[in-house]
């Protein structure tokens, strides 16, 4: 599903102005990252994709439907947000019933509901939890059982914001074969982060934002390539990218994987 | 979207001891509820914080305030006492079965009275005092730190509330959650939203009782204030008057009520 965003304003009450003139355009089924500094406006950009933020001038268009014109409940359809803090969202007696509140919420029959539910119960490593109460789950179950509960609503968008905020090392692996499943069935995938490691091994497109503005949008390979303008805005590249630069390694690497098949 | 009703700002009212604006706000909810002649107790002191308010340049901020708390709950006072109060003996209009009664609407009148005289005097405290320097007030004032924290800590924390509440209520949008248009979808979405943020309420309560015990507030020497809260012997003597006062009207209250019928 097309993502057009058309020279979007927006500035909160407070007069922070957190986006400024930003357009941008995503082909259905891209994996993109959004980065930059605490308070470049990449949340607020994001917010913008299901109606949260409604823009003070320019348009914001998901797959034809104008996000100004439909509800945020409405445009849940079309994109799925996951926010930083699950607890902000669980409130269900058990994690079967908490994956199924947005399928629920859309209206789908009983028994999709259910196949919805199984599939990203079991895509998330939650099928033996499912009958749990998901306050009983440490911080990073909690968190997979609110991403379980937006990849069950099977929207052709997904938005995971800080996605490996609380994972370990084999959570945040897991994590990354999600994003590739996900991607396998043509979803748009769209991650605000600071986890550069996890953003250069599973995404492709890169835009940086500051002070609410686009200043790069390259893919993974150029977008570190640009030393000079990661460093003006705060971004650190992945370590094993930064060995990649110092050696001189003709192909940047961004996993270890590259970096391995470059020294060899 | 305001989180916290305090107004920062250096009015008079601003610079009055914590305390002093406390004992007011205290006194007038004595008197308002308590005091003899229903109507002036109730009238009086709203008049005097509304008075004081609109001196210190708050009280189109308190009106505002208080008619959006009020308003709704002020119609169905008089919608459910005009129609439905078992002392209706005088009938204003007759719709049919139903029947408007003079006395209900008074009482409606009397209770819309009290509260909106209780929040002018609450809020002549709440939007010219720092939540923090209300604790430290009565901190300063020997009540133990604890407690000053306890009585402070719904104005405290009311700002990271309403932030909250912000939050869980995109969260749930984000889900397919209608929080606008019918009463009906209204109700269905009134438990998403309250039990997230009840359970993380709870959950705050440990964790920020552990926090504020690693940083040693529980300690039994007196802690460092930063900010001086000035007080003058005129406002101490103000305290003990409006609260004597409000102890001799609450006396005369009871008096009139068990007595003044004979």
């Amino acid at each position: 599903m097309l993502i057009q965003i058309d020279h979007i304003h927006f500035t909160y009450p407070a007069g922070v102005k957190a986006l400024d003139d930003v357009s941008l355009l995503i082909q259905p089924g891209e994996k993109v990252a959004l980065v930059g500094e605490n308070g470049s406006g990449k949340s607020t950009l994001a917010r913008h994709l299901n109606g949260l933020l409604r823009p003070q001038s320019g348009s914001v268009w998901i797959g034809g439907w104008q996000t100004t014109r439909h509800s945020p409940a409405k445009l849940a359809r079309r994109v799925a947000y996951v926010f930083q803090n699950p607890d902000e969202q669980l409130f269900q007696q058990r994690v079967w019933d908490e994956v199924a509140f947005g399928p629920q919420n859309l209206g789908f029959s009983p028994e999709q509901v259910r196949k919805m539910v199984e599939q990203a119960l079991e895509l998330m490593g939650l099928s033996a939890s499912s009958q749990l109460n998901p306050r009983d789950l440490g911080y990073s179950g909690r968190k997979r059982v609110a991403l379980a509960s937006a990849i069950a609503m099977q929207t052709p968008t997904l938005i995971f914001d800080e996605p490996t905020a609380g994972l370990d090392a084999s959570e945040q692996e897991q994590l990354g074969k999600v994003i590739a499943s996900l991607h396998q069935q043509g979803k748009t995938i769209l991650i605000i982060s600071h986890d550069m490691d996890f953003l250069a091994e599973n995404l492709d497109r890169f835009v940086l934002l500051q002070r609410g503005r686009i200043v790069l949008d390259a893919p993974a390979q150029d977008f570190f390539s640009q030393k000079r303008v990661l460093e003006a805005c705060g971004v650190i590249s992945p370590q094993i990218t930064r060995l990649s630069q110092a050696l001189k390694q003709p192909s940047l690497a961004l996993s270890v994987e590259q970096f391995l098949d470059g020294w060899e | 979207m305001p989180y916290s009703l305090y107004l920062p700002g250096n009015s008079w009212l601003h610079r009055l001891h914590p305390l002093t604006k406390l004992a007011f706000s205290l006194a007038a909810a004595v008197i308002i509820f308590a005091g003899p002649g229903e109507w002036l107790s109730a009238a009086l002191p709203g008049l005097l914080a509304m008075l004081l308010l609109w001196r210190a340049g708050l009280a189109w901020h308190v009106a505002s305030v208080s008619f959006r708390l009020l308003a709704l709950l002020s119609c169905v006072l008089f919608l459910v006492h005009g129609f439905f109060n078992p002392h209706n003996q005088t009938i204003l209009l007759a719709l049919g079965p139903f029947a408007i009664g003079v006395e209900g609407l008074a009482f409606a009148a009397l209770v819309v009275l009290r509260l909106a005289a209780t929040l002018f005097a609450s809020l002549l405290l709440v939007v010219a005092t720092h939540p923090a320097h209300l604790v430290q007030a009565l901190a300063e004032a020997r009540l133990p730190y604890g407690l000053a924290y306890l009585l402070g800590s719904p104005l405290l924390l009311l700002p990271q509330i309403a932030r909250r509440v912000q939050a869980i209520r995109d969260a749930q949008q984000a889900r397919g959650l209608e929080t606008q248009g019918s009463l009906l979808q209204r109700a269905r979405a009134l438990f998403p939203l309250a039990a997230p943020l009840i359970f993380s309420a709870l959950v705050d309560v440990e964790e920020r009782s552990l926090a504020l015990e690693v940083r040693g507030f529980s300690a039994h020497h007196p802690k460092t204030s930063l900010k001086e809260l000035a007080d003058t012997p005129p406002q101490r003597l103000a305290r003990w008057v409006m609260l004597l006062l409000a102890g001799l009207l609450f006396i005369a209250g009871v008096w009139s009520r068990t007595y003044g019928g004979r």
